[in-house]
């Protein structure tokens, strides 16, 4: 059992890692500037990344939190920066520390050097009770006060975290672009060496000590460390289960005791306490969530499949339901099918060719494209749901799990309307509306309330037979736009 | 404190943050933000 427990601990830690790995190569996905010594100039660099990525990496893709926040304060413009404070809230609010767990590229070096197997490992630093709340003192001195208060005779001010600690820069910015510069290699001086010696210092240190960075230094993990009570994401605790036996605080790298203090402003959301308890007792609030999804989503199948083997067939639909469910079918297979042609030929491929043979287009971030992707993906499952419905019609027990899965394909059209957003607001275009552009761009806004009046009418009419209006409006709505998709998939193949 | 109340505090902050991004947008603070990402930054990279 211990061994088990050990194992899937490891496991756990070797997904974690890959998935900041990867975080970070599409964070840092410019490779040209690996190879040409620059940065990337697009304009995706007016959003931030949530973790410490310095924005003068070579790969960059978008700005650093910590840069953007003393580049505003120091600016003789602003005051204060609501923008980067407020995308700063908004990640806390969304991710809290789990950020400095799963999308830290320094955190994935501290990591690694912590893998290095020595002897003398220990958790903390002497004087560790006071010493936690330096990465404050950090935050309130270096970032806020300094950037903001000490003005040249210009007017601007200098970003003191970034110059004179941050080893996350020195790292990724400083390395690449002197070894890459010559021109930079020539002015190389005292700073360089004062930052490659913190740098030196706290990759040695992760060797002994796990993360001392992220539990001393660094400003953005007190910030989101604020937020751990009140994120989206969270541990809980089940008292009934728990026995105290603090398994959780020995797995735990930043060394707390997580049955007593769940949501510490220290926890990085690592999520080995989860794996470490005998009893199951710590949970986390999406876990719970991907649990329930889990079960009715996907398992309920697998339950249902075995159930129909066991025991006598359930009694088949009435008719009228079943001719409910088999519109439906059609509506979202046919729906899907065209709006998924149609991302991937004027979306996808298009943007994708675009961008191979304009060389202007090179530094432009494919805004359009993660649009298009979420798109295609969304349509896909609609497109995956249609079948299901169709293939099961008659069994009302399968078409209740039809609301779950739509539940998926929501949060991908929101993911896909949200990167709609951002597309117009940095590439500052507007989309005109002509037939073709309404069904082409229109489709996933519209997608949203027919998947949701497809969910209600199969949920509804199966459990207590209302059928509000709304959910008809929605569905002929839907319907219009469907039928207007496949014209235009239609029109187009035929043509071509 | 009640997970009720918990949600109803998270969704508040989330609501504010959203605001002062549209606030600060309408201040033309992202510019800022770009010009400085878009340009290698001499302190980050401990020259100049």
């Amino acid at each position: 059992m211990a061994n088990e427990r050990a194992e899937a601990q490891a496991k756990h830690t070797r997904i974690r890692n890959w998935f900041q790995a990867a975080w970070f190569a599409l964070t840092n996905g410019y490779a040209r500037g690996y190879t040409s010594g620059k940065i990337f100039t697009g304009n995706t660099k007016i959003l931030c990344v949530p973790g410490l990525n310095c924005y003068s990496c070579p790969g960059a893709l978008a700005a650093c939190p910590i840069g953007s926040l003393q580049a505003v304060l120091n600016s003789s413009a602003y005051k204060v920066s609501l923008y980067v404070f407020g995308l700063l809230s908004m990640f806390g609010v969304l991710f809290g520390r789990l950020v400095c767990g799963w999308m830290c590229p320094f955190g994935l070096v501290q990591d690694l050097f912590y893998k290095i197997k020595v002897g003398g490992k220990k958790k903390n630093l002497p004087g560790h009770k006071y010493l936690r709340y330096l990465r404050f003192v950090v935050l309130v001195v270096m970032v806020i006060a300094l950037p903001a208060l000490v003005i040249s005779e210009n007017g601007v001010g200098q970003p003191w975290f970034c110059e004179w600690i941050c080893p996350s820069g020195t790292l990724l910015g400083g390395i690449p672009l002197t070894l890459l510069n010559e021109s930079f290699r020539e002015i190389i001086g005292f700073r360089f060496f004062w930052k490659m010696f913190i740098l030196v210092a706290c990759c040695l240190g992760s060797i002994w000590y796990f993360r001392p960075f992220c539990k001393y230094l660094c400003p953005l993990g007190a910030i989101y460390g604020l937020f751990n009570p009140v994120s989206t994401y969270r541990l809980e605790i089940d008292p009934n289960k728990c026995i105290k036996c603090h398994a959780c605080q020995r797995a735990c790298g930043m060394d707390i005791a997580t049955f007593e203090t769940p949501n510490s402003i220290d926890c990085i959301r690592c999520g080995d306490c989860i794996k470490a308890c005998p009893k199951g007792a710590i949970t986390s609030t999406w876990g719970v969530t991907q649990q329930k999804i889990k079960s009715r989503c996907f398992i309920d199948d697998e339950a249902i499949a075995k159930a129909a083997v066991d025991q006598a067939p359930a009694a088949e639909l009435p008719k009228q339901e079943k001719i409910i469910a088999t519109i439906m079918g059609v509506l979202m297979t046919a729906g899907g099918a065209a709006s998924a042609f149609l991302g991937l030929r004027f979306g996808v491929y298009s943007d994708f060719r675009m961008r191979m043979s304009i060389e202007a287009l090179a530094n432009v971030m494919p805004g359009s494209f993660v649009y298009e992707c979420f798109k295609v993906l969304a349509s896909c499952i609609v497109f995956a749901t249609g079948i299901y419905v169709l293939r099961y019609r008659a069994d009302g027990e399968r078409l209740k799990t039809v609301s779950e899965k739509m539940r998926i394909a929501f949060l991908t059209y929101l993911l896909c309307i949200v990167s709609l957003v951002v597309s117009v607001f940095i590439n500052f275009t507007t989309i005109s509306l002509s037939t073709n552009n309404i069904v082409y761009n229109f489709f996933p806004l519209l997608g949203i309330p027919m998947l949701w009046a497809a969910s209600a009418a199969l949920r509804k009419r199966i459990q207590d037979g209302k059928f509000k209006a709304l959910t008809v409006v929605l569905l002929v709505l839907g319907a219009v736009v469907t039928i207007l998709a496949v014209i235009l998939a239609l029109a187009f193949i035929f043509t071509e | 404190m009640t997970p009720r109340k918990r949600n109803l505090i998270t969704f508040a902050l989330f609501v504010v943050s959203l605001v002062l991004i549209v606030t600060g947008t309408i201040l033309g603070e992202p510019e800022t933000v770009l010009n400085k990402a878009i340009n290698v930054c001499m302190e980050c990279i401990g020259i100049g």
